[in-house]
């Protein structure tokens, strides 16, 4: 062999393969053109390269030189030509590993020799293993490189197996074929294999697809070496019971062989044929590379023993070993130890064959090499003389002949199994995968949604017992932890609604109506229960002391501060003190028992209801908004510290004149500090905006405006803190003048309707009207107005002008505009009777007005429209 | 006027809070419209509601109807005796389910 040929030839199919295949799928990947053609024409293209490389696999393939069954030397090219369908399976799809196969497999069978049959067929399996394992096993991506030789591994076994099966090269020259190419072929193909993945994965910079996970491996690994060693072990046992089984019948076999040739002597001897004899040696064969030499004992003169290549004319010169006797003999000649007959040079044969003959007709076997052998072949030897003495027979059998047999079937075993071990691990893997860690992963991701809030998730991989169990132990723990959640949940709401009802409790809820003074306070807690209060007394002198506070904090605790509080100003108010003194006393009381450290903003008034007279103190609180001389404006002062700050405070009380219809309202910051979704406050313009224009009747309209309008401008954006109104109007000793709101004049826009409706019910409530009487006149009224704006001004705008009279109880409102003629409850009053109707407006408000009024006259006069509602303070209680 | 929702699985409760009349009507329509239509219980919860125009009842009609539009239904709970005198006076009780 040309070593050097070799090597090249090696080297060539690696190198080429890798070439083709990294730039085959640069050009693919990167390539515009290659890019955009159509899938299977470019898999046929793809195909149609990788069939050439397939058949230069086989132009680059080594020649192994083998015997025939008929004993002719030949030669077949063992090559990689298996090798392009498969890298065309798992680098491209499906389409190209067929053509490439179809290529291969024709060009390979139409390469007449012996193996040309086996290797087609491995060709074509060769694109079923890889176009299999990329769909089920490597899931459509590109496999790890070690993954990807075990497929070549199961072609390559494969393919000798076929050799085996199918060749016609016979059986030892199956075994000729096969045995170092099939070792080097493998070696080859992984090395190109893994140089073309690794090269791939750094060129495309990214993770190759983990087709088996770690639970797979950790199985793998267990069953690999546990297969690796049942290999072992299986292969080593069956190679060494059948060489013995070889050996035994090769010894039973030679022996026989001898005995007939010396029947076969002894008969020509018995005829005087003796010049015959030695023919016989030829005569008979053992097996292909066993052979009889037959030799004159007597005779003198040297014997060539021609046709033998392993003896040197003449001359034996050997090393004998592993000498047993076969049969009886007393006299062994020679002792059982390893004799060498090259150290004086030989013997010629006929000496050779004396000194180990016997004197009886007995047998002896032994292992002997020759030394000029060129193949240097071992024999198993078997020696007789004749019965006369006269010459010695000897067969000789090759070891490797006699281990052929086991070595042939142990590497067939090794094939076989090789296969069935990495189907095997396939098949595991697809199942390992399919049956436990896809099922592994969907429980984790639910597990995940689990924890990001969603209780509600249920868990369902349930098809096999252990995973049922599974599903159904976390969905109950699932279960447990909601039920847990939603009881802690609703123990804490209890808890915050309990003391949300005390804190609101605690706080007046009920108004005094006074002829001097017109008071009203509304609160909202932020998240429950808040540190807000507010709080009015009367004291002595026709005084009413009227407060509002803040609490630092929230929570239970500052609500319970805020009661401390409360109370303490309430006893120092009972004992009419100074305002200072009472706000002073209140201060030091707090001060003692802060441990949380609650301070405490706070703005006090006392109004004299007679005199007008306010005496007020600010403790670090938002400066209240009054209403002097016709409009709003803040009252601010220098403010005091802040209450239960530090104890000793000095407090610095001022006075301010009220005049009758004069009004004061003060709230707490979570008014002004109020905020939307855009995180932008209320702020004091908004504040002074509010108040300033809507024109309000009475406290209680006026709290409920500015909480409308808070509301509206926080739109739905939960508040985080309390927002508290007090508002306190005066009018003097005289009581409040009713006549001078008899009338009111309005743009007529829907806007306006709340004012209306304040407007009336300011009355009715002055009157002492009842909730109820209040709600339906609201109700009338705004379906009034609302029908005058919508359709009496439709085009024009115009005024709308009202006016309240009360005469026997009964309430009187007059309404008149200036819009096209237009009667607000003139249409036809009826009902709806299913909601498959459209809503006509007009019947509807007509129904709610006549229900809600006694009376209600239309006219038109002078291009004014005049309504006349009337409503009995009586009948509506 | 105030507008509380919950949301408890298929099913959603808007409580009103104050007045359903004409400068209110659009409050409840904009909560309303911000119901998905997956949603196949509309409770409208009137404990805190003081009255209701017909502003505010042209918004109940539309929202009865678009619940039955796709297999739903609406129920108005816990409303006061004005806000059912107006119903039972314009006729709306005979399709709208009031319930306690």
């Amino acid at each position: 062999m040309d070593i050097a040929n070799t090597i090249f030839r090696i080297l060539g199919s690696i190198l080429v393969p890798i070439a083709v295949s990294i730039l085959v799928y640069l050009a693919v990947t990167r390539l515009k053109p290659f890019k955009n053609m159509n899938f299977f024409l470019r898999e046929i293209l793809i195909g149609i390269v990788f069939g050439a490389l397939s058949i230069v696999g086989f132009y680059l393939g080594v020649g192994i030189k083998y015997t025939t069954p008929k004993g002719i030397e030949a030669v077949v090219t063992f090559g990689t030509t298996a090798l392009a369908p498969y890298l065309a399976a798992l680098l491209f799809s499906y389409p190209s590993a067929i053509v490439s196969a179809a290529i291969g497999a024709t060009f390979r069978g139409l390469q007449f020799d012996s193996i040309n049959i086996p290797v087609m067929l491995a060709i074509l399996f060769s694109a079923l293993v890889g176009i299999l394992s990329k769909v089920f096993i490597f899931r459509n991506k590109k496999p790890r490189w070690y993954y990807a030789c075990l497929g070549i591994v199961v072609v390559e076994c494969f393919n000798n197996l076929m050799i085996f099966a199918f060749s016609s090269s016979g059986y030892r020259g199956a075994y000729s074929i096969v045995n170092i190419s099939d070792i080097v072929c493998v070696v080859v193909e992984i090395v190109t294999i893994a140089i073309i993945f690794i090269g791939i994965n750094l060129l495309d910079k990214q993770k190759f697809n983990l087709t088996v996970n770690h639970i797979a491996t950790k199985v793998q690994r267990s069953l690999f070496i546990s297969s690796l060693a049942i290999l072992i072990c299986l292969a080593t046992s069956s190679f060494l019971i059948m060489r013995n089984k070889s050996q035994s019948e090769s010894v039973a076999d030679i022996a026989a062989n001898c005995n007939g040739l010396r029947n076969d002597a002894d008969t020509l001897a018995a005829y005087r044929l003796d010049s015959q004899i030695h023919n016989l040696a030829d005569n008979r064969h053992i097996q292909t590379s066993g052979f009889s030499i037959i030799v004159m004992l007597q005779d003198k003169s040297s014997t060539e023993l021609p046709g033998h290549t392993d003896f040197a004319g003449d001359i034996i010169s050997c090393k004998i070993d592993k000498w047993n006797e076969v049969g009886a003999s007393t006299n062994p000649p020679l002792p059982s130890e390893r004799v060498q007959f090259a150290a004086n040079g030989g013997l010629p044969i006929q000496a050779f064959f004396r000194y180990i003959s016997l004197d009886d007709a007995g047998a002896i076997t032994f292992n002997i090499k020759f030394d000029n052998s060129p193949t240097k072949t071992e024999y198993l030897a078997t020696f007789m003389s004749c019965t006369n003495g006269i010459y010695g027979i000897m067969s000789f059998i090759s070891l490797d002949e006699i281990s052929l047999n086991a070595r042939f079937s142990t590497r067939l075993l090794l094939y076989g199994e090789i296969i069935a071990i990495i189907i095997l691990y396939a098949i595991i893997n697809i199942c390992i995968d399919r049956i436990i860690v896809s099922k592994i992963y969907r429980v984790n991701d639910s597990l995940e949604k689990i924890m990001e809030g969603n209780l509600d998730e249920t868990i369902d991989v349930g098809d096999t017992v252990e995973f049922k169990l599974l599903s159904e132990d976390i969905n109950l723990t699932v279960g447990s932890l909601k039920n847990l959640a939603n009881e802690v949940e609703r123990r804490i709401d209890d808890e915050l609604i309990l003391a949300s009802n005390i804190q609101h409790s605690s706080v007046p809820s009920i108004f005094p109506i006074a002829k001097n003074y017109d008071i009203y306070a509304m609160m909202h807690t932020a998240k429950e229960v808040g540190g807000d209060f507010y709080d009015f007394l009367l004291m002595s002198n026709n005084r009413i002391l009227f407060l509002i506070a803040d609490v630092s904090g929230k929570g239970i605790s500052a609500a319970m501060f805020m009661m401390r509080a409360k109370t303490y100003i309430k006893s120092l108010a009972a004992t009419n003190a100074p305002l200072s003194e009472i706000v002073e006393r209140t201060n030091d009381e707090l001060c003692s028992e802060n441990e949380p450290g609650f301070f405490v903003t706070a703005w006090f008034g006392i109004l004299n209801y007679e005199t007008g007279e306010l005496e007020y103190a600010n403790c670090g609180h938002c400066p209240p908004l009054l209403y002097i001389n016709g409009k709003y404006e803040f009252l601010t002062t220098k403010a005091n510290f802040v209450l239960a700050g530090m104890p000793g405070l000095r407090i610095k009380s001022e006075k301010f004149q009220l005049n009758p219809g004069d009004s004061i309202m003060i709230y707490t910051d979570g008014v002004t500090e109020a905020t939307d979704a855009n995180k932008e406050l209320f702020g004091n313009d908004r504040l002074l905006a509010s108040i300033s224009k809507n024109k309000s009747f009475t406290s209680r309209q006026l709290c409920e405006m500015i909480f409308e309008d808070v509301n509206k401008f926080s739109n739905g954006v939960d508040q985080a803190d309390d927002i508290t109104i007090l508002n306190l109007r005066f009018f003097g000793p005289k009581g409040e003048d009713i006549d001078a709101n008899r009338e009111l004049e309005l743009p007529a826009t829907l806007d306006n309707i709340t004012i209306a409706k304040n407007f009336v019910n300011s009355h009715v409530i002055k009157h002492g009207g009842s909730n109820k009487m209040e709600k339906e006149t609201a109700m009338v009224i705004d379906e009034v107005f609302a029908n005058i704006v919508k359709f009496a001004h439709k085009e024009k705008p115009g005024t709308i002008k009202m006016r309240i009279d009360i005469k026997n109880d009964v309430l009187i409102i007059s309404i008149s505009d200036d819009g096209v003629a237009y009667n607000p409850c003139g249409s036809n009053a009826s009902r709806m009777t299913s909601d498959k109707e459209d809503f006509d407006e007009k019947s509807i408000s007509a129904l709610i007005i006549k229900r809600n009024v006694d009376d209600f006259t239309y006219r038109r006069h002078n291009n004014t429209n005049i309504s006349v509602i009337s409503k009995s303070f009586k009948k509506n209680k | 006027m105030k507008i509380v929702k919950k949301v408890n699985g298929n099913e959603v409760t808007l409580a009103l809070e104050g007045r359903l009349d004409t400068s209110t009507a659009p409050e409840l329509e904009s909560a309303l419209s911000d119901v998905p239509s997956s949603v196949k219980k509309l409770i409208l919860d009137f404990a805190k509601l003081e009255y209701v125009s017909s502003a505010g009842l042209r918004v109940i009609l539309t929202a009865q109807k678009s619940m039955n539009a796709r297999a739903g239904k609406l129920v108005v709970v816990k409303a006061n005796d004005v806000v059912r005198d107006v119903f039972d006076v314009t006729g709306f009780s005979s399709f709208i389910t009031l319930e306690k």
